[in-house]
């Protein structure tokens, strides 16, 4: 059990220094600094509400950077496994769940990385601004942040068994309706086309409701949020994490490796 | 007396893919016989796509057939406990590309278990071996085939294996390099380990390996001592159709 622990948290600080040495994820966070900075010139411009322009791109950056980011990562994993680059790993004395294991943690050691960094400036840029920083400023970031794991594991799931470009798309989508899962509910009551019907309810159960941790709303008009929204929102990040990562680690130990 | 049983074994080995659009199977090996003993070296000839790298794979249980099995000193090799008895050389041989060399070197040996006193003096010695010590803080992806390959190699050994399963093992290395991996093999031979390799390179073949086995379409289309080889072995004179592919003689 120690042993299998060290192994996963050598893989797991592999991938951190293979990501943090990586010159094309440091153009991506440069990027996503760089937007974030422009919001600061963006809501100087803007005559009434600038406060909310501020905050709203901002947070916005930070959900699309969190798709991007792991798209990225993700993609690495899909090489590897296409280039038999992992054969030398797998031939050690270690799972291919472990391995998986090492994979997606080594991910949200770089996702934390670079969540912090951005965090950091975008507060930043708020207290410049005098935009007063709350709690619910924190609680947001953090189930952001929760949002960024959610889509690692997603990102995992399909890396192990599609190509860069499906796996993008996958990934978008799977980011694209989780914040709309609501209105396929909406939709799936309103069509009288039973397939219609089910596969729009289908989908609404194969997709995490992410909406239930996006906090935007009731941080820029400082609504307080129930413990009740936490616990649950708190718990939809760690089961789907969890159902995500075990889809991930039945397919990979399925799947030939030529 | 007791017989001792092989160090590798491959017994009736059917491996196919899937593929097209219908994913049709394909079968890539079939009913493959292999044994490998303590003490020997065993050679893979064959043609490109014969199937060599996946008998290799196979053996190393990196990719599992659809039937038949592959034991190590009679242990099934999907058991993770026999994998650190194996020394494998890919064809492809490192996944970070922006790891330093003792960093990957220090990843794969706590892969393989090994405690930080041992694994400290061990990197040490197999740095000195493969003279790789200047080269030890430079990054993966910078270095050139050939060290490539030297690296690749002395991970195979980093874990003390006693059998070695190595894909091309003398790809990229210079005649020096070739006559040092040469008389290493031997020597690890002559200590009692068990070598399979796969080359393309006859006279590699013929100097290293006890037995050869020689890889078409799949199946195994022979199996013969060093000292004995067959005639079907000396390449053609000539190929046909050759010169209408070549270029056009007005050039000349």
């Amino acid at each position: 059990m120690k042993n299998n622990f060290s192994k996963i948290t050598a893989i797991s600080f592999s991938v951190w220094k293979e990501s943090v040495r990586n010159k094309g994820l440091f153009t991506l966070i440069f990027v996503f600094l760089l937007i974030l900075l422009s919001s600061h010139i963006i809501s100087a411009a803007a005559s009434i509400n600038s406060d909310r322009i501020l905050q709203t791109m901002g947070l916005f950056v930070f959900g699309m950077f969190g798709i991007l980011t792991n798209i990225y990562l993700g993609t690495s994993l899909i090489q590897e496994i296409s280039e038999k680059r992992l054969y030398i790993i797998l031939v050690r004395p270690i799972s291919r769940t472990s391995l998986l294991l090492g994979k997606f943690s080594g991910t949200c050691l770089v996702l934390l990385s670079v969540f912090f960094a951005a965090s950091g400036v975008w507060l930043f840029i708020l207290y410049i601004n005098q935009v007063p920083i709350t709690l619910l400023h924190f609680l947001t970031l953090f189930f952001l942040l929760g949002e960024w794991i959610i889509l690692a594991s997603a990102s995992l799931f399909f890396a192990v068994f599609t190509t860069p470009l499906l796996h993008g798309l996958f990934l978008f989508a799977f980011a694209f309706f989780g914040h709309y899962s609501k209105d396929l509910i909406l939709y799936s009551t309103a069509h009288s086309n039973i397939f219609i019907k089910k596969t729009l309810l289908c989908l609404y159960y194969f997709i995490p409701n992410l909406e239930l941790i996006n906090f935007k709303g009731a941080m820029l008009y400082n609504e307080a949020i129930s413990l009740g929204n936490i616990a649950s929102g708190f718990l939809l990040v760690v089961l789907w994490t969890l159902i995500l990562f075990t889809g991930s680690g039945i397919v990979f130990s399925k799947i030939k490796l030529l | 007396m007791k017989k001792l049983l092989p160090a590798l074994k491959w017994e009736n080995i059917c491996f196919s893919v899937n593929t097209g659009f219908f994913m049709r199977q394909s079968k890539i090996l079939h009913d493959i016989d292999l044994e490998l003993h303590r003490g020997k070296i065993l050679g893979l000839i064959g043609a490109n796509g014969a199937g060599k790298t996946t008998t290799l794979s196979i053996g190393a249980g990196l990719i599992r057939p659809y039937q038949g099995s592959v034991t190590v000193h009679g242990i099934p090799i999907s058991s993770i406990k026999i994998k650190n008895r194996i020394g494998y050389l890919a064809e492809v041989q490192y996944p970070f590309r922006h790891l330093r060399l003792v960093e990957w070197l220090f990843l794969l040996g706590k892969l393989s278990g090994m405690d930080k006193n041992e694994l400290n003096q061990q990197v040490e010695k197999i740095l000195n071996v493969f003279e790789l010590e200047e080269l030890n803080q430079k990054f993966l992806n910078i270095l050139s085939k050939g060290q490539l390959q030297r690296v690749s190699l002395a991970q195979t050994l980093l874990h003390k294996p006693d059998i070695l399963i190595l894909d091309e093992p003398m790809s990229g290395l210079d005649a020096y390099w070739r006559r040092q991996v040469t008389a290493f093999l031997k020597r690890f031979k002559n200590q009692g380990g068990a070598v399979v390799f796969s080359s393309h390179v006859l006279t590699d073949i013929k100097e290293i390996a006890d037995s050869i086995a020689c890889i078409e379409k799949g199946r195994i289309k022979w199996i013969s001592d060093t000292d004995s080889l067959p005639d079907s072995l000396t390449p053609p004179e000539e190929i046909k159709g050759f010169e209408e592919i070549l270029f056009s003689k007005e050039y000349i």
